[in-house]
């Protein structure tokens, strides 16, 4: 087997308003996929289950109702991406939702996997087996939440001072006096 | 009879882009590592007003060209006619951008829009008025790419479900041989996208369009830059659309439509 491999990664992320530039995007998912053509396909699905209160609040989930079940989502986007012709995962997530709110962006990842040559499609899935593992994994860096509660510093409490009263003072003097 | 529904800020910069014809505001690429998104558009980022838009044709290439021309048309034609459309201006700020030297940018319009192929039954039913408005627009530029997938958006607000359509590029040149008249031929559509029509809206937009004033018409397909569309089909185009909407009711007929 000589054919090179093709790796892309698609971005799949949640612009809470798509009609302004600087709007937060909300982290989502990834896909990775490889293929060497007609022989071999892997594909890979990292995405977050669970999205902080802020960012639901920066969702309208009138219009995007699947955002209340995040994992179900994920498997949605899964199905469509495997059923998809080999090689077009990220094309066919972004058919299916292009220009929407919900962003899917692919680009190729170059140079990921080392030139292989191959007799057999079992040797060349054991050798880049984990390194797409790795670089799947290493997509969760850019899935933490975008949105979060701001932190608020707690002020110290400072101990009371008691002051000495008048009275107090007087009855201190006449004691010691 | 209401058939748009956009954010007051949408709807003064679509008055804005209606009044203009090129805008002098620059504007950045919104993803510069993105090489081709397949969609034949490039997402900017306007940089006085952080507003988004879609810039088309992508890349520097001639055979798209009057997509910018049938995007600034099709926009203005939906604007005057009260339809839910994308506003669109005209830019030649493309210097470095892997653009041609004019583009048609198109505005979101929607803050959280998604395909309007995903609209569930209670929400589209309730779309069905501005829907049937868009429909006559369709059969009048003679558009063949709006099906449901990605250039008709959808939104749910409090008010109730809205809508934006953009994307005009495969109509008016595209479909019609210019010089010569347009096709006396069945609108192409698909109905299950746009379901049961309503026919007091049709009967509306029809009237708007039989009723349009023909020196408007020349007044928006002729300031189009002449490198978009030759002056010659500028003319050719204004009687192509004179005519078809003298035929616009035998035209839906063929199709079904009252």
């Amino acid at each position: 087997m000589t054919t090179m491999p093709v790796v892309r990664i698609s971005r799949i992320s949640f612009q809470s308003d798509m009609t302004r530039g600087d709007a937060p995007v909300i982290p989502f998912a990834r896909i990775l996929e490889c293929v060497w053509p007609d022989v071999l396909r892997w594909v890979g699905l990292i995405g977050r289950t669970r999205l902080m209160p802020l960012e639901l609040d920066a969702i309208n989930l009138e219009t995007w109702p699947e955002f209340r079940e995040p994992h179900a989502l994920l498997s949605r986007l899964w199905d469509e991406g495997w059923n998809a012709e080999w090689g077009l995962a990220g094309a066919a997530l972004e058919t299916v939702w292009g220009r929407s709110a919900l962003s899917v962006v692919t680009e190729p990842l170059a140079g990921l996997l080392p030139d292989c040559n191959h007799s057999d499609a079992d040797a060349a899935l054991i050798e880049a087996h984990p390194i797409l593992w790795a670089r799947m994994l290493a997509e969760e860096n850019h899935l933490k939440p975008k949105l979060i509660a701001p932190v608020t510093e707690m002020r110290l409490r400072q101990p009371t001072r008691v002051q000495p009263t008048a009275a107090r003072s007087e009855t201190a003097l006449a004691e010691a006096a | 009879m209401p058939f748009r529904a956009f954010d007051q800020r949408f709807e003064d910069k679509a008055a804005e882009c209606r009044s203009m014809i090129i805008t002098d505001e620059p504007f950045d690429v919104a993803d510069p590592t993105r090489q081709g998104g397949g969609t034949g558009a490039v997402k900017v980022v306007m940089r006085a007003s952080r507003l988004t838009a879609w810039a088309k044709p992508e890349g520097t290439g001639m055979h798209h060209i009057r997509d910018v021309a049938h995007e600034k048309i099709g926009s203005d034609l939906g604007f005057d006619l009260g339809l839910p459309v994308a506003a669109v201006v005209l830019s030649t700020k493309t210097g470095g951008k892997n653009l041609h030297s004019t583009v048609a940018l198109s505005y979101e319009m929607l803050p959280g829009g998604r395909p309007l192929n995903q609209i569930p039954s209670d929400a589209k039913a309730k779309l069905c008025t501005a829907l049937s408005g868009i429909f006559v627009l369709l059969a009048w530029i003679d558009d063949h790419d709006h099906f449901g997938a990605s250039n008709a958006h959808f939104e749910i607000v409090n008010a109730g479900p809205r809508l934006s359509f953009f994307d005009w590029g495969h109509s008016l040149t595209k479909q019609w041989a210019i010089p010569g008249p347009a096709p006396d031929r069945p609108h192409w559509t698909n109905p299950a996208f746009f379901g049961p029509l309503d026919q007091g809206a049709v009967g509306a937009i029809l009237k708007r369009i039989e009723e349009f004033p023909i020196k408007e018409l020349e007044c928006i397909v002729g300031r189009i830059p002449a490198d978009c569309l030759p002056f010659d089909a500028q003319n050719q185009l204004v009687q192509a659309l004179d005519q078809r909407r003298r035929d616009l009711r035998r035209v839906l007929n063929l199709a079904g439509a009252p």
